[in-house]
């Protein structure tokens, strides 16, 4: 099975090698990574630094947010012939050596959608409480909407399956995408598992992260949605 | 209260008349467009000052006073509609520029030489 990894990114000219280089090339019994850097329309030498690293790099040529950069990297992979499909944050916050928990349960398995928590275990002392406050609050509007209960719905980390990625109809450009593809998972009466994973909090990966007020901006874009239509 | 809320419309009717004088200075609108949005917002200026203008007029056009409630309730209706329109707009045009440029960008991947 190949698995691609989507890694998007916005001037992540300072993680990026690092988080390349830190993902294995091949996941014991499952097969070859292939890497996809999103470069979002970057000011800074991100895209060439991920070339440089290793990365296949697909380039927006202005930027148009999180959400649209992952869906530009679902369609690289899908084109590519990728089987499995993982996305992961480009700030280091993740640890790629964790991609295999996230993929084995769709390999093996057979499950749809596979979601990297947080907070499945109990989070470690460096996540600010601002943080842990507003994914639970993100989590209740996301129930609310999708009536999905998922521990972390704004996490970066997934694994899917590439039939999975080609049925999902995502649009939402922002991090709106997030509670989207939770929604997806409902609408198309997906199988999921959460795994739990670690968070790595620098003090690059919390100021490159979201903010605490994006959460406002989320919910209003949900709202305005739902009621004007797509 | 009242002074406030005319001496507001005043400023933004202000800002609004600049810029639409500034847009057409720089050919960025036509005359036309210009001269309607200049009305306009003359006009909200206008009413701000002087909100019984609005019974006079409708009196002298069709014989009956309108109140000034009447008027806001459909100037909000407009608004509304004019604000659903230009978000179906922006909307439509988000999702062209975002496909244009995926399409560009997905057709020139840069691979790996290793």
């Amino acid at each position: 099975m190949k698995i691609a990894v989507i890694i998007p990114a916005y001037n992540e000219e300072n993680a990026i090698g690092k988080v390349i280089t830190k993902v294995p090339q091949y996941i014991p019994d499952i097969g070859p990574v292939r890497i996809y850097v999103v470069d979002d329309g970057s000011a800074d030498k991100t895209g060439d630094i991920a070339l440089k690293a290793g990365a296949h790099v697909v380039r927006h040529a202005i930027n148009l947010g999180v959400g649209a950069t992952t869906i530009t990297g679902m369609q690289a992979a899908l084109r590519d012939g990728a089987d499995i499909l993982v996305t992961l944050d480009g700030d280091g916050q993740h640890d790629p050596t964790e991609i295999e928990a996230l993929v084995t349960p769709i390999a093996e398995n057979d499950v749809d959608f596979v979601i990297g928590s947080r907070f499945l275990k109990k989070p470690n002392k460096q996540t600010p409480k601002i943080r842990i406050v507003g994914n639970r609050i993100m989590n209740i509007i996301t129930f609310l909407f999708y009536r999905v209960w998922i521990s972390d719905t704004q996490s970066g980390y997934k694994a899917f399956s590439a039939k999975t990625a080609s049925r999902m109809h995502l649009s939402f450009f922002g991090y709106e995408i997030c509670s989207e593809m939770i929604g997806e998972i409902r609408r198309l009466k997906l199988t999921y598992q959460e795994v739990p994973i670690k968070a790595i909090y620098s003090q690059y990966s919390l100021k490159k992260g979201q903010s605490a007020l994006n959460g406002v901006n989320i919910l209003l874009r949900m709202i305005t949605r739902l009621i004007l239509g797509k | 209260m009242a002074i406030l809320l005319k001496i507001l419309a005043t400023l933004l009717g202000g800002i609004a008349l600049a810029k639409t004088l500034l847009a057409y200075r720089a050919k960025e609108e036509s005359f036309a467009v210009s001269l309607f949005w200049l009305f306009v917002w003359l006009a909200i200026i206008v009413v701000a000052w002087r909100p019984l203008i609005i019974d006079e007029l409708a009196d002298a056009f069709s014989g009956q006073a309108t109140s000034i409630g009447q008027i806001a309730g459909i100037g909000f209706t407009v608004l509304v509609f004019a604000l659903y329109r230009i978000y179906l707009k922006t909307q439509r045009l988000e999702q062209k520029i975002t496909a244009v440029i995926r399409e560009r960008a997905l057709n020139s991947i840069k691979r790996p030489t290793k």
